[in-house]
């Protein structure tokens, strides 16, 4: 009798506890409840996006303005319900797979530096054909990047990724005293002037490169792949998707320049984070670092760097007049798994963020650029010096490469340059060595997608 | 002599004990004064004491994130998981422990066989099994996932400890007229504190912590746990550490208050039991 009593209270205790902390009936529905059902309870069709977030974070900031604008303007008729994630991009990915697993995605995506997991969301039919729609309005296409239209457009005529207005490039910042210091009197504008500045800082005592191994060695990377950007046969390989032989002589040479710009270092890049090399720039330890221009407001910020520290800085495409950027990165793709009224929803939403005011205020915060994007002459000369500088050199680029964050496997980025970068430049590896494991980690990725 | 002899095993125990005190602290002092440190300053010197008394790193760190409901958000569900992880995990280790039936032994080694699946691969089937239970973005959605997961730990800890309680005792209770669940409740219970102490810290601090699921099983800020506060201070490449240690040190303050005030009814609970007699 004892024993069932105790049961039986603890049972109705279990049950309390959960239900106390389970969801009200005033709370909204989970993600992967359709928003049809909600539209047709209370008129307004509600539209989940995730954005990503974090501090000092100016794409985040324009975002969230740009909600909730849009929740005003379209009150009683469609609702944009952000869930503001803060985490890294890998984070935002993992959480879409597992929506996706189970068909409840946000009505609108990122998916740009994952394109394996683009085509299996197109292949199952997870995505809404943006093309119709782009079609039925040439205003709203007119506003969108010439370029991105033409890239995203499919063989079939379908289109699933809808362009910015506009592109960040990356580039270089580089630390004019320290330039001049060093008796440099202009950015390098080859690959051989580029080292030889590299020697003069280093002649001066100063670490020429802001550099790190982890985190997809990112600015070291930037670097590296921009030197293929020089060459006709480095820029065919950059086009591939996913290229499965680095066995070519452009990437060879890409490599040993990413073992030659760890001479022109602090010590602490080999292991380093991408927020200490940053700093090292920052606290104008090094002279230079390849970065986009979202790290604009940082240099304004305190927080970060000293006052006064923004005029020191210049702002430079890579040697060979190249930059790096992918319109991937800042595309939109509408899913289909929130239901047709919730993607209509999307739809005006990306109308309404690609609307003139918000691109321009893109281009002049974040440096989002592009042939449709017009600056006002007030707003240009209300910008930063090394902002002006980004705006020009973005306007008068020869090469723009893709990013190899959206062209390599995830299998060469986080698992082999991961594990071997730090040993490819401290030497304990060669360049033929890393290479073959380039080529192992490619073999592996097509076999883990099959 | 022996006044020699004492004064220098006193000076030895004072040493040791001074060695553990600062390995115990170091961390915390090291959060705390970091906390006063620039962004700049962390990252270049990163075991200089602060130069000057640096506040926004707190100002940031309360103007950006309500860390306070997040702290409370943790609280709860850090607390009720290790609430029902105690109460179920020691009542099935009792059974697994006493009873006798068909199968007892491939049951135990079948939950206990949990610990060895590693979490990232269970993501998508407990986000399908807490999403069709509508727990989805709810605190009792986490709570049931993170009491899940300290099962094994609990359970394994818990059956041992009843195993190693002499069966005499339960007999004398039973010879008493105490029938089953009185023993449980009122012999074997308060002789398995530490066991049970054992079975919360784990569960709590795993619960804690946990960012993961946290992240996936979530969306609404109401629901958001501490950890993923602190992610907020360290995204790809936008990264403020003064505000990231702040946000820690509020955290862990409360916490400190409490363990400060109430030490001693704490220090007692965890004895409590250990010492048969």
């Amino acid at each position: 009798m004892l024993k069932k009593s105790v049961a039986g209270i603890l049972s109705v205790c279990m049950v309390l506890m959960l239900t106390a902390c389970g969801k009200g009936q005033e709370q909204k529905p989970a993600v992967g409840e359709s928003s049809e059902i909600q539209a047709s309870g209370e008129g307004v069709v509600k539209i989940p996006i995730i954005l990503t977030t974090g501090t000092n974070d100016s794409q985040d900031i324009q975002m969230r303005a740009i909600v909730e604008d849009f929740n005003r303007e379209y009150e009683g008729v469609y609702q944009m319900e952000p869930e503001y994630l803060a985490g890294s991009s890998d984070d935002y990915r993992s959480k879409l797979k597992m929506l996706n697993a189970s068909n409840s995605m946000p009505a609108l995506i990122q998916v740009g530096p994952e394109p394996a997991f683009y085509e299996l969301l197109v292949e199952n039919d997870c995505l809404v054909n943006v093309a119709p729609y782009l079609e039925a309005d040439g205003e709203w296409k007119s506003r969108l990047m010439p370029q991105g239209l033409q890239e995203f457009l499919r063989e079939d005529g379908s289109m699933y990724m809808i362009p910015s207005s506009g592109m960040q490039l990356t580039g270089i910042y580089y630390n004019k005293e320290l330039f001049e210091k060093a008796g440099i009197g202009e950015f390098p504008k080859t690959w051989d002037a580029f080292w030889e500045a590299c020697e003069k800082l280093k002649e001066n005592n100063i670490p020429a490169l802001s550099l790190h191994t982890t985190e997809t060695a990112w600015c070291p990377m930037l670097l590296s792949t921009a030197y293929l950007g020089a060459s006709e046969a480095g820029r065919t390989f950059m086009d591939q998707q996913f290229p499965d032989d680095f066995e070519t002589v452009e990437v060879k040479e890409a490599m040993e320049l990413l073992i030659r710009q760890f001479q022109y270092t602090t010590p602490d890049a080999v292991g380093g984070t991408y927020a200490l090399a940053a700093n090292n720039f920052f606290s104008g330890n090094t002279a230079m670092i390849a970065n986009g221009p979202w790290m604009m407001p940082s240099l304004t910020d305190e927080d970060y760097a000293e006052a006064g520290f923004a005029e020191k800085v210049g702002y430079a495409p890579f040697p060979e007049n190249v930059m790096v950027g992918s319109m991937e990165q800042t595309s939109w793709c509408v899913t289909t798994d929130q239901g047709e009224a919730a993607a209509e929803g999307a739809i005006a939403f990306m109308k309404f963020y690609s609307r003139e005011a918000y691109a321009q205020k893109r281009a002049v915060e974040s440096g989002e650029f592009s042939s449709v994007v017009e600056i006002p002459q007030e707003d240009y000369d209300a910008m930063s010096s090394t902002m002006k500088e980004c705006v020009d050199v973005t306007s008068d680029v020869d090469v723009v490469l893709p990013s190899y964050q959206t062209k390599w496997d995830p299998v060469i980025q986080n698992d082999v340059f991961g594990r071997e970068i730090p040993n490819l430049v401290s030497g304990a590896i060669s360049v033929d060595q890393f290479i073959e494991m380039l080529n192992q980690g490619a073999a592996q990725y097509k076999e883990d997608i099959q | 002599m022996k006044t020699k002899k004492y004064r220098g095993q006193k000076l030895l125990d004072y040493m040791v004990m001074a060695v553990v005190v600062l390995i115990s602290t170091f961390p915390f002092l090291w959060v705390l004064l970091s906390s006063f440190k620039t962004n700049n300053q962390i990252l270049s010197s990163s075991f200089s004491l602060p130069t000057s008394l640096y506040l926004d790193g707190y100002k940031i760190a309360m103007e950006k994130v309500d860390i306070f409901s997040r702290f409370l958000t943790s609280l709860t569900v850090a607390g009720i998981s290790t609430l029902l992880a105690v109460v179920i995990y020691s009542m099935a280790g009792y059974v697994l422990a006493r009873c006798r039936f068909r199968g007892k032994n491939v049951m135990f080694l079948l939950l206990i066989s949990s610990m060895l699946i590693p979490s990232n691969a269970m993501v998508q089937p407990v986000y399908f099994v807490v999403n069709k239970l509508g727990l989805y973005d709810t605190k009792a959605g986490l709570i049931l996932v993170y009491t899940g997961f300290g099962m094994a730990m609990s359970l394994f800890l818990m059956r041992n400890f009843f195993l190693s309680i002499p069966q005499e005792l339960e007999d004398a209770a039973c010879i008493d007229g105490a029938g089953f669940g009185r023993t449980f409740l009122h012999v074997m219970l308060p002789v398995s504190k530490s066991a049970m102490a054992s079975a919360a810290i784990l569960t709590f601090i795993f619960s804690w912590n946990e960012f993961m699921y946290a992240m996936l099983l979530t969306s609404s800020e109401k629901n958001r746990t501490l950890p993923l506060t602190i992610k907020y201070f360290t995204s790809a490449f936008s990264f403020n550490y003064s505000s990231m240690f702040a946000a820690l040190v509020l955290c862990i303050l409360p916490t400190l208050v409490v363990y400060v005030v109430l030490q001693e009814q704490i220090a007692e609970s965890m004895v409590a039991g250990s010492v048969k007699g």
